[in-house]
């Protein structure tokens, strides 16, 4: 699943999460280059995982804003919960690899 | 309905295209109304249907757009969506716009429209009254992808 492959999607569905952001907040908020961010919020739209949503305006540029979407929500209840569990198992886990998952819910 | 000049012959007609959706909808246990299934009542007129319908508890309106389309009806109902923007807001009504990666776009943060000519100026100036979630698609494949996702976060 290419969204356990990347830390930075994880974190991008966990910034919608908390408040609907355009591209250049959560460029600024994660501190990742537009390309970086470009490359994620194309797989998130698509999967569904993020919400775009022209917001109006006045000036004639149709500004986007993305919120979480209903699957991206779930996903991340459903890492939550894994991750959680993990943490009560990290004697057969070990340390490296729990911190390793906690990380990717910061 | 397609403009005849540049239908491709493998393209599905639109009216096809909204059934099949209303179908996958219907389905994923959602209440679907097509507005020309909708039986008119006595002494109504098409903008009291259309105000009838939209005060029906509707929650979401799916805009089908697919590429060389000729949509006026669609263009007709979208004006009167902007004319009913306080009861849209008042009961967060979502607009979704299914639409074909040739005919719009996002381009990191903004939604641009590819349509030629007047059609690009009238769609930009209704997107941007309307609080809009466009949904891309490029293929049938995808088209179907995108339609089961969006039966699920609706």
């Amino acid at each position: 699943m290419d969204l356990l492959a990347h830390k930075d999607y994880l974190r991008i569905l966990q910034a919608v999460q908390r408040k609907p952001m355009r591209f250049g907040e959560i460029q600024k908020e994660l501190g990742l280059n537009p390309v970086q961010v470009d490359r994620a919020m194309k797989y998130l739209r698509k999967g569904l995982w993020v919400v775009p949503r022209v917001a109006p305006s006045e000036k004639g540029r149709l500004l986007v804003e993305y919120e979480i979407g209903k699957r991206g929500g779930a996903f991340l209840r459903s890492f939550k919960v894994f991750t959680d569990d993990a943490s009560q198992r990290q004697a057969e886990l070990g340390a490296d690899a729990v911190a390793e998952l906690q990380s990717l819910l910061q | 309905m397609l403009d005849p000049a540049e239908a491709q012959p493998a393209d599905p007609a639109p009216m096809q295209v909204r059934r099949n959706l209303a179908e996958v909808f219907g389905r994923h246990g959602h209440t679907v109304i097509l507005m020309e299934d909708d039986p008119d009542r006595q002494g109504e007129d098409l903008i009291q249907k259309f105000d009838r319908l939209l005060q029906s508890g509707v929650t979401d309106i799916v805009l089908y757009w697919p590429p060389r389309a000729k949509m006026q009806t669609t263009y007709d109902e979208l004006i009167l969506l902007c004319d009913r923007l306080d009861l849209l807001e008042k009961r967060s009504v979502r607009l979704w716009a299914l639409h074909h990666s040739s005919v719009a776009t996002i381009t990191r943060d903004e939604f641009k429209i590819l349509e030629t000519g007047s059609r690009s100026r009238y769609l930009t100036a209704v997107a941007s009254r309307l609080v809009l979630c466009p949904l891309e698609w490029e293929t049938k494949e995808d088209l179907n992808e995108q339609i089961l996702l969006l039966s699920a976060e609706l």
